[in-house]
């Protein structure tokens, strides 16, 4: 345990990034951030011992209270505001940041520092009254929900006001000031530094939160290890001229071409741009409306992607023409850009091939040899919706259920086209090679359940009106058997049956493989390996495929117990194959399983065996040449 | 008995006789019996697709499954099942919310994994109390309860094909099935309400 407070809070400039068993993880990366030059809002980390000793003691420890002021203090001069300032009001956030990951914490209060005094000042700020009040509503009901343990439910019927404007949503600020004090016997502090230390205490307790002792018991991590706190400087894209909001990647994450890319929102802030509910402009906005904030941010990216050697995605705030970069992380991808950026970066020597190998999931790979509508062929776009679960399908049409078994039956390919789905249409989409519905979104059930299958979706489509007779798309009126074809990923619909193609081979695939068959740890082995084994046609060290527990036991009696053993339950037997294998992992074989036929390419574990789940059908190839170079293999002493 | 065979299988579309069984709560041969019955009558049939065979309801057994139906919604049933249908519409945004992060996890991410468990479990809490309400007006939404907590356990057992799964009786797939028979019973139209 520390003895020296000084280390008890740490502003992100003057830390070790290494301590995460201090820092916490988020902690941790915001002081890496600094070390890099980036300039992030600033602010300072309460460290795990403090948790601990809190935990002991059941208060802060004295020393904290000061020791916060002066950084604090730092915060206010660096930004010019000040705490519970009346014109100039500083904002914060106040974050959980274990040093693992850790479900069931407090996680984030936002726009702390508000209060009936500072509200008008943030209000004048960014000329947007409505936006200061939203603020204000939004903190009381996290104040009241994780600092003072009120019921959501309670608080959100709180909210009586009208959220479209300032004067509705000042009446529910009103209504949950009352329901904080009536509820939790003390009203929420106007003394915006109260709200501060009850803040950090309601982190620190949520510790010891019963989700989170749970989630420690379950995943064997220490009780002892406890949270830091993040205290950061809130900065607004709303704060007129030369402000704004956005997302940017070191490299295109559709293409994965070696070019900045990202969205841009002049004059929003925080969640608008992920929303999706405006339409976000490009990063050459960014530079239109702050020309230094974007030569900061190309620099930035730059940073990142050399410090992680990775492509990365930063998000980040522009404040009266100031970068202010939020987050930096290892960025989402789509499968192509994995490919080839991982190419391009072991070409560039950037990284080593075994490393970037490693980054590319399987099911990357997989989708990349899914086939697409003909990009060049000529097309009647007759409906568009949301993309609900992607890839591409061409059929004919059928508007019932029952018709979708009977086409299918018959040999047709289906699309199945509903108003939207029942239970007793899932017979129907399984029928189906792709499903159309005029109502419901992302996550209605038809999409939940087109994505458990595996089928193209195309939800919501606004005009499409289904009945028995016909659909009509618009303009459009289909029949029963017409044909059309669907592109689940862009949420499109075209009349006809477009042709579809394997998208041409990236030869960095090759490229790639062949790093892959380099550095294999396990054979790969092709289906129907089961009955191969045994004639020799395997070199010595290959694995053996076994289907059903008759497998299983021949495998474990005649081979040599160095072999690795790979499951591929058969449909009938799976159960009792799976249990075998269970078997022979406990008596010392290495056995790799595979667990999920509609996905030919998982990692994962089952009891009660740690087994890594593996594949080697045919469209899964490319996913098993990957898949053995990478895989984890399990045996009871890894257990 | 014979009113829940046809419930079943307006519900679920295509149902193999042990299924229905297990739906039912009947032993095999009584639910076998009772479909023959039904069959004679016209409002069944046996359907085999290259993917399975099972009962389903004919046109006549639509159409006597909607009388019945209206028959039993009477103005008690409807004033009694309307609170609680209203706090499932409310958890139903949370589930569907909840299946598609599921969906989106990536495979490595063990603590997402038992978060969302863990969420789920606080909605089978909430999602109890509701049903239990509900069976005080209509006794077979208790099977409900019983077939979600199935679900969950079997996820906390290790098979993740139980969250969103299809081909199983999962949680979003038992869910889904329950909110149909809410909305049947209300005799309620998914599109004024807008939950799909």
């Amino acid at each position: 345990m520390a003895t020296t407070t000084h280390a008890d809070v740490v502003s992100f400039d003057d830390a070790d990034p290494g301590d995460v068993a201090r820092l916490g993880g988020k902690g941790a990366s915001l002081v890496e951030m600094r070390r890099l030059g980036l300039s992030v809002p600033p602010g300072f980390i309460i460290s795990t011992d403090v948790c601990r000793r809190y935990l002991r003691d059941g208060r802060l420890p004295e020393t904290i209270g000061a020791a916060a002021d002066s950084h604090l203090a730092d915060v206010e001069r660096t930004l010019g505001r000040r705490l519970g300032d009346a014109d100039a009001p500083l904002l914060v956030s106040v974050r959980s940041g274990a040093p693992v990951s850790m479900p069931g914490m407090m996680d984030t209060i936002l726009d702390l520092g508000l209060c009936d005094a500072t509200v008008g000042g943030l209000a004048r700020a960014t000329g947007d009254e409505r936006f200061a009040w939203d603020c204000y509503v939004r903190l009381l009901i996290a104040y009241g929900t994780t600092v003072r343990g009120i019921d959501a439910a309670a608080l959100s019927m709180a909210t009586t006001g009208s959220p479209e404007d300032a004067d509705g949503l000042s009446r529910s600020a009103r209504s949950l000031l009352a329901l904080i004090e009536e509820r939790s016997g003390r009203p929420f502090p106007q003394d915006t530094r109260a709200q501060l230390d009850e803040a950090i205490a309601a982190v620190f307790s949520s510790w010891e939160s019963p989700r989170a002792k749970r989630y420690r018991m379950y995943a064997g991590i220490d009780d002892d290890l406890g949270t830091a706190v993040v205290v950061q400087a809130m900065v607004f894209g709303n704060l007129g001229e030369g402000s704004g909001t956005g997302v940017a990647f070191t490299r295109d994450p559709a293409t994965g071409a070696r070019v900045p890319y990202g969205d841009f929102l002049a004059g929003a802030q925080g969640d608008d741009v992920v929303a999706g509910e405006h339409d976000v402009g490009s990063l050459d906005d960014c530079r239109a409306i702050a020309p230094e904030a974007f030569a900061d941010l190309t620099r930035a990216l730059d940073v990142v992607e050399r410090a992680h050697r990775d492509m990365c995605e930063i998000e980040f705030t522009v404040e009266q023409g100031r970068l202010w970069v939020l987050q930096s992380r290892v960025g989402q991808r789509t499968g192509a850009a994995a490919v080839r950026i991982a190419t391009e970066m072991i070409a560039e020597g950037f990284v080593d091939p075994a490393e970037a190998i490693t980054r590319i999931h399987p099911s990357a790979l997989l989708h990349l040899r899914a086939p697409v509508l003909d990009p060049d062929a000529p097309r009647e776009l007759i409906g568009r919706g949301v993309p609900a679960s992607p890839g591409s399908a061409v059929g004919h049409v059928a508007l019932t259920p029952s018709r979708a078994e009977e086409m299918a039956a018959d040999g047709t390919d289906v699309i199945l086209v509903r108003p939207f789905t029942s239970p007793d249409d899932v017979a129907g989409m399984i029928a189906a090679r792709g499903i159309v519905t005029a109502h419901g979104g992302r996550t209605s059930h038809a999409a939940v359940v087109a994505r458990g299958m595996d089928r193209p979706a195309v939800c919501g489509l606004t005009g499409l009106v289904v009945t028995d007779a016909g659909a009509r798309f618009g303009v459009t009126t289909l029949t029963e058997g017409d044909e059309i074809s669907i592109d689940g990923t862009s949420g499109e619909v075209y009349r006809g049956a477009l042709p579809r193609v394997t998208p041409a081979p990236d030869p960095r695939v090759e490229t790639l493989l062949a790093h892959c068959d380099t550095g294999r740890r396990i054979p790969v082995l092709a289906e129907g390996g089961a009955t191969g084994w045994a004639d020799g046609r395997f070199d010595p060290t290959a694995a053996i495929v076994c289907r059903t527990r008759e497998d299983v036991e021949r495998a474990v009696r005649a081979a040599d117990p160095d072999r690795t053993l790979v499951i591929d339950p058969d449909e009938a037997d799976g159960p009792a194959a799976l249990a075998a294998g269970g078997e022979a992992a406990a008596a010392g074989i290495r056995v790799v399983a595979r667990v999920d036929r509609s996905w030919p390419a998982a990692v994962r574990r089952l009891p009660p065996a740690p087994w890594t789940a593996v594949v080697a059908t045919e469209e899964g190839s490319w996913a098993a040449r990957l898949l053995a170079a990478t895989v984890e293999i399990s045996g009871p002493e890894s257990q | 008995m014979t009113f829940d065979v046809l419930h079943a299988l307006r519900l679920k579309g295509m149902v193999a006789v042990e299924a229905l069984a297990s739906l039912v709560e009947r032993s095999v041969d009584d639910v076998q019996a009772e479909l023959d019955r039904l069959a004679a009558g016209g409002f069944v049939r046996l359907r085999e697709t290259p993917r399975l065979t099972g009962w389903a309801l004919t046109p006549e057994g639509h159409a006597r499954h909607a009388q019945e139906m209206s028959r039993m919604r009477t103005p008690e049933i409807v004033s009694g099942l309307t609170p609680p249908y209203e706090d499932f519409l409310r958890l139903n945004d949370r589930v569907k919310a909840l299946s598609t992060s599921w969906q989106q996890l990536a495979a490595d991410d063990a603590a997402g994994r038992w978060d969302a468990i863990e969420e789920l479990d606080d909605v089978l809490g909430e999602a109890a109390a509701i049903l239990i309400a509900a069976a005080g007006v209509v006794p077979r939404f208790r099977s409900y309860e019983r077939r979600l907590a199935s679900a969950l356990e079997q996820l906390r057992a290790g098979d993740e094909r139980f969250f969103t799964g299809v081909t199983v009786d999962s949680f979003h797939a038992v869910w889904f099935e329950c909110h149909e028979d809410l909305i049947q019973s209300l005799g309620r139209d998914r599109v004024q309400e807008g939950s799909f």
